[in-house]
């Protein structure tokens, strides 16, 4: 495959990443996302076409899927926004995702889509024998995930070439405040995914003649399955900050450990393990302390 | 709890403010009292509002909040000794070092899928 790929929520990290992989293939890529978001570093850049347009808008995105190859589709509202306000949250990730689909039926039926659901799709799965298959049973808990079940449902009962990419919670290698509750009991089994594994799998995703038709999870693989309070632990430690200062849900989240075996042989993406996301994150720190003189 | 070495660091650079604005009123230099009263007092506030940020108990915010420890005591120094002529340069240097902690501490959130 050689033509254009369109990413939808492009202008963000991870789509900025894989445009940036596309681009060392020589693909081109056209990037679609708001109107308002910050394109420096996309705009004008050889090979990098930017579509501004709201996903809710048909036209637009009909505009946007002509003559493309592949589809990424990463644009959603994201938790806690999309909380707020359950009638954008399905306009977004579900009416978006439709519009998506018919485009694709109606003016790049060859092309494949990929799509970025979630694992927060099989809700509380802590009462059940891990890992978790994509064949458990889908029980959101939240909107986010309602809206990503109703968006898996429009694109399987649709005339388009599919990989469904079932993404965990994705670490970033970066320092960043955590959440003011993270989203998981302290005890609760825990297994994220490094977001440059998430980009390879996406982009080995629109490649992979086996995988058309599947769902796959995607996660980090055995070296990130752990525990809530052993993941958090870790990284306070890292930033100096006392474990005790970490507040956890009081009732199950949805994360768990996943069965990324399928995911793992037909899309190699589990290249960053656990170990080497905390020397990462080591290095981040170790940067930003150097500043230090004696005081 | 205990505060952490950067609190620390920021409620000194905030009583070391608090004693600045104490010595404006005998200014000279072309310092405008008013002006810089204003300024300060401004900067403090948002030093206050960030104090309880996740950022102020890691280890990496100790760097920046000695920076304007540091910044402000010269400040203070300069006030002390009427040396009014360089105050104007230091205050737009610690303005720029406490927006830097500011920045700094505006971490953006948690990715989850």
């Amino acid at each position: 495959m050689s033509g254009p790929v369109l990413i939808t929520g492009g202008a963000g990290s991870v789509g900025r990443m894989l445009a940036a992989r596309f681009r060392q293939e020589g693909r081109p890529v056209r990037i679609f996302d708001l109107p308002g978001v910050n394109y420096a570093g996309l705009e004008g850049e050889e090979g990098i076409a930017i579509a501004k347009g709201d996903i809710t808008d048909p036209d637009t995105v009909r505009r946007a899927v002509e003559g493309v190859e592949a589809v990424i589709h990463l644009a959603a509202l994201l938790p806690p926004a999309s909380e707020r306000d359950r009638a954008k949250t399905f306009a977004v990730n579900v009416d978006g995702t439709a519009h998506i689909v018919r485009a694709l039926e109606a003016v790049a039926p060859e092309a494949v889509l990929v799509f970025s659901s979630s694992v927060s799709t099989y809700g509380d799965t802590t009462q059940a024998a891990p890992p978790v298959h994509t064949n458990f049973p889908q029980r959101a808990i939240d909107l986010y995930a309602e809206s990503k079940i109703a968006a898996e449902q429009v694109i399987r009962r649709s005339g388009a070439t599919w990989v469904m990419l079932r993404i965990a919670g994705i670490a970033v290698p970066a320092f960043q405040e955590p959440p003011a509750v993270w989203p998981f009991m302290a005890e609760q089994r825990l297994e994220l995914v490094h977001r440059d594994d998430v980009v390879s799998a996406l982009h080995a995703a629109t490649a992979s003649a086996a995988a058309r038709g599947t769902i796959l999870n995607i996660a980090g693989g055995p070296t990130w399955q752990t525990t809530g309070r052993v993941y958090v632990e870790a990284l306070y430690a890292l930033m100096g900050v006392p474990p005790e200062e970490a507040r956890y849900r009081d009732t199950p989240g949805w994360v768990d450990w996943y069965d990324t075996a399928e995911s793992q042989r037909l899309l190699a993406y589990q290249d960053t393990p656990y170990p080497t996301f905390l020397a990462q994150i080591k290095a981040e720190v170790d940067r930003l302390m150097g500043d230090l003189e004696a005081e | 709890m205990a505060l952490t070495r950067s609190q620390e660091n920021l409620e000194a650079t905030l009583a070391v403010c608090t004693r600045v604005l104490g010595t404006l009123d005998g200014a000279g230099g072309g310092v405008d009292p008013a002006a810089t009263r204003v300024a300060l007092s401004q900067m403090m506030t948002t030093m206050a509002e960030i104090k309880e940020k996740f950022f102020m108990k890691t280890n990496p915010s100790i760097p920046p909040t000695v920076t304007c420890k540091r910044a402000a005591t010269l400040l203070e120094d300069m006030a002390n000794q009427g040396k009014w002529a360089g105050f104007g340069e230091a205050l737009a240097k610690f303005q720029s070092d406490v927006e830097a902690l500011v920045q700094k501490a505006k971490m953006e959130g948690t990715t989850l899928t």
